[in-house]
């Protein structure tokens, strides 16, 4: 079966760092993929070069067989492939409501509502999605007034509300509490149940093991190794470079 | 929705407020036909119209031009040549000024994309100033320094003039809003918030720039296509610097990203200006040690202060009245 | 003819130069525009004229600490209570800038003074004849820039300019008094300001409204990149060549300014950050 999102032979370099190192992969459908690797690995870069952000100098990016290496990102994000940043960035003077609302302007979203569509349905039942409605008064709540656990969580309403059949999450659990994680978790595993391909950028290896059914490593810009959790902590290699103690001891 | 409806039951006040200025503003020849008096208005006016265009561009889009003569001068110097070229009246050249806005903005808008904020808002600076060395360059067609005068007046009685200033003010301010307010003001404001947020969430940002800019232009036009036949000439000094800031001054006084705000800013100024014609060589400096101290104290500008107050929310996007709505009929959202 | 050229736009940019080095220096640093360092130019020259009586020597000092003393109020009275709030901060400084022009016009009077300070002579370089006083300046310009550099690279506080230049927060974290860096950023624009007025006023006559002078800096800034000491310095230099040139082949006034503007919008195109701008945040 074709991969939903491939990248083939990425490279990038700024100046004379090389952050991605002709790197390849391929994300199949419906699955849940980890991307890790210690800081500088080259990770968000990654994601900027698939997502738009960054041009690459060399390598072809492809989602859903089409080459999407030169387009612009709002292009790319109305073509279903939607992300997050890795600092939470809502619009801090707006409302949480407006927020997640100027999603229903994008391309992807106007084609799709039918004229004279309600414009407030999608983002509240994105909203909701994210547990961020209940409670109402969220609502109006200014982007910049949100806690850091709730911004991460309007971040990924805003990007649902686009419909993506590909979500790359830069971070997602990064600051968040005991509590926040457990509901960042259960979000993450209901959008994979609906079928949503995620790929997950992240540090915090015990949140991520559970959900990731496989994981890539990265180290300065290249893959060092591919393959399911349980693979990924006894690969030697990776463990050696990164996994530490912490890795080994979640297999037991 | 209990927030919503009391964000509405005072924004309806404001509306009374509104109302009731601008009837009083209205009625204002009733009781005065001082000639002085009625043209500092019509010129606070003009200012109004000035100040919201940039406000729509800066205040709403994040986009700070400090180059707002730019379409000031030039949809000047186009109603000049219309009006004085071919005899074109002052009701034609004035929008077809506008229109001109509406293309200098277009250009204006290539250069924003490529330099980001800090250098565009530099670089607008000196937009002006290309196309008064282009006039100088060439004073036969353009009037070079001295400019083009005897432009048609709009009309031979002052209290005309002061309705049609009025009018035209009232309406922009209101079309300005009603953008602001709307889905693409949504937009704009998404840009200004965070650009890269908005192109990840499927937004074509240079698009809706671009659509900004025009807007920003056309009614940056009006205002000096309306100035030009109140003064009834035109010359280099329209694209000085100093109308520029008189836009900014006037919008910020009054609550950058307001839009409403670059009224009572506009009044301020002109007032303030005049007032303290009878202080002569102090004018200038009262008037910078004024604008001191509103910035420095009143930073968001003196319609925010009056609403914050009041814990009013500025600019409720249009598409919030269905939660009221929804909140009215029992719906559980 | 080239001879000409040559020096001319050397002794014009270097006073582009050292106006350019201090807005550099506090808008890449402090991220504000402070357009009250041309009004500061303007008194640091009129304060020298006053003092005059004095002595050369004593006026030149009086008038550099006064400059750099009202810098530190002006600091903390109004752009540092602002700091958030990077365009009002620009617009207290742009009615400041007033307020010093007005003041000034009222205590010394609208026209224009000559500064008379400087060294008399003339020097003959590559067949042409240049005052000396203009090779003065251009040395001191260079010299200026030359410390400034070493001041950033080498000293400790010059080390905690450049951290904040690049992310206040981190700074902060690391234990730099980010109020007093700022503050001392401040005061050495102030000096900048108030040194072109030592070396340049003598070249140039000055007058009250000629803190606009600071809009010639700006296309040099911008040209060489916003936070880019170097980058000014080039820019400035740059922008001093094209206008000589300009002035000289095809005619000066309006036609020099556009061919100028033209030039360094089409730079920016191809570089949107300037010659050596540093990407912004």
């Amino acid at each position: 079966m074709e991969p939903i999102l491939e990248v083939r032979n990425l490279s990038k370099h700024f100046g004379g760092i090389t952050a991605v190192n002709n790197f390849s992969l391929q994300i199949t459908e419906g699955k849940i993929l980890g991307l890790i690797g210690p800081n500088g690995a080259g990770k968000t870069t990654l994601f900027n070069i698939i997502t738009g952000f960054t041009k690459p100098n060399s390598g072809t990016v492809l989602f859903e067989g089409r080459n999407i290496t030169k387009l612009k990102p709002h292009k790319i994000a109305n073509m279903g492939l939607a992300r997050t940043f890795q600092q939470a960035r809502p619009f801090r003077r707006m409302l949480a409501i407006e927020n997640v609302a100027v999603a229903n302007f994008s391309g992807r979203a106007m084609r799709r509502r039918d004229r004279g569509g309600d414009v407030l349905s999608k983002p509240l039942e994105a909203l909701r999605r994210v547990n961020l409605v209940p409670p109402e008064d969220n609502l109006f709540k200014l982007g910049g007034e949100m806690s850091h656990g709730q911004t991460k969580r309007l971040d990924i309403a805003r990007a649902l509300v686009l419909e993506p059949k590909v979500l790359l999450l830069d971070e997602p659990f990064s600051g968040l509490g005991v509590i926040e994680m457990t509901i960042m978790s259960s979000v993450i595993q209901k959008l994979h149940e609906e079928g949503i391909t995620v790929v997950i950028i992240e540090h915090k290896m015990r949140e991520l093991m559970k959900l990731a059914e496989k994981l890539v490593v990265m180290n300065f810009g290249e893959k060092i190794a591919e393959g399911s959790p349980r693979e990924i902590a006894e690969n030697a290699r990776v463990c050696e470079a990164y996994l530490g103690k912490e890795g080994s001891s979640l297999i037991a | 929705m209990e927030a919503v409806s009391k964000r509405q039951e005072e924004k309806i006040s404001v509306r009374t407020i509104i109302l009731t200025l601008s009837i009083l503003l209205l009625l204002l020849p009733v009781f005065s036909r001082d000639y002085y008096l009625l043209q500092i208005f019509v010129f606070a006016n003009i200012y109004a119209i000035f100040g919201a265009s940039w406000d729509i561009l800066a205040g709403v889009t994040g986009i700070f031009s400090f180059g707002q003569a730019l379409f000031f001068g030039a949809a000047a110097y186009m109603s000049a040549a219309l009006n004085l070229s071919f005899g074109i009246p002052p009701v034609l050249t004035i929008p077809l000024g506008g229109v001109f806005g509406v293309a200098v903005g277009l250009a204006v808008a290539v250069p924003s994309l490529r330099l980001k904020g800090p250098y565009f808002a530099i670089t607008s600076l000196i937009f002006p100033g290309i196309l008064a060395g282009i006039i100088y360059m060439y004073p036969t067609i353009t009037g070079g320094e001295a400019g083009k005068y005897g432009l048609t007046s709009i009309s031979n009685d002052i209290v005309i003039i002061y309705y049609a200033s009025l009018l035209l003010m009232l309406a922009a301010i209101f079309i300005l809003l009603r953008i602001a307010n709307s889905n693409i003001g949504l937009i704009f404001r998404s840009i200004r918030d965070d650009e890269d947020t908005a192109e990840a969430t499927g937004i074509n940002t240079t698009k809706y720039k671009f659509i900004s800019f025009a807007i920003s232009g056309f009614f940056a036009g009006i205002a000096g296509g309306f100035n030009a036949h109140i003064i009834k000439s035109v010359a280099p000094d329209s694209f000085s610097i100093f109308y520029s800031f008189n836009a900014i001054l006037g919008a910020s006084l009054g609550g950058v990203g307001t839009i409403f705000g670059s009224v009572p800013g506009a009044y301020l100024l002109s007032f303030l200006g005049e007032s303290l014609r009878g202080f002569g060589q102090f004018r200038v400096l009262i008037l910078a040690v004024v604008m001191i101290l509103v910035f420095r104290y009143l930073p968001e500008g003196i319609i925010r202060r009056i609403t914050r107050h009041y814990n009013i929310r500025f600019g409720l996007w249009s598409g919030l009245k269905r939660l009221r709505r929804k909140s009215e009929h029992g719906t559980n959202s | 003819m080239i001879e000409e050229i040559l020096i001319g736009g050397l002794i014009l940019g270097g006073q582009y130069a050292l106006l350019a080095l201090g807005f550099s220096l506090i808008s890449g640093v402090a991220r504000i525009m402070n357009f009250a360092l041309g009004a500061l130019y303007v008194l640091a020259a009129y304060l020298i004229y006053s003092s005059l009586p004095l002595g050369v020597g004593p006026a030149i000092t009086a008038s550099l600490v006064g400059i750099v003393l009202i810098s530190f109020i002006i600091y903390k009275v109004l752009i540092g209570p602002l700091r958030e709030k990077e365009a009002e901060a620009a617009l207290v400084t742009l009615a400041l800038a007033l307020m010093i022009q007005e003041l000034v016009k009222l205590i010394w009077g609208p026209d224009y003074k000559n500064i008379n300070i400087g060294i008399s002579g003339y020097v003959v370089l590559l067949g042409v004849r240049v005052v000396n006083q203009k090779v003065l300046a251009l040395t001191a310009t260079l010299v200026l820039f030359t410390a400034l550099s070493l001041f950033i690279k080498r000293t400790k506080t010059g080390k905690a300019v450049r951290a904040v230049s690049q992310n206040i927060e981190v700074a902060r974290l690391v234990g730099i008094n980010v109020s007093r860096v700022l503050l001392i950023v401040m005061g050495i624009s102030a000096l900048l300001a108030g040194l072109t007025a030592v070396f340049f006023a003598p070249i140039v006559v000055v007058s009250p409204t000629d803190w606009n002078i600071l809009f010639k800096a700006f296309p040099a800034i911008v040209l060489g990149g916003l936070g880019s000491l170097k980058g000014s310095v080039v820019g400035a230099f740059t922008i001093a060549f094209i206008e000589t040139i300009v002035a000289f082949t095809l005619g000066g006034g309006y036609l020099m300014q556009t061919v100028t503007f033209v030039i360094m919008l089409a730079v920016l195109f191809i570089k949107p950050t300037g010659l050596f701008g540093k990407p912004t945040k």
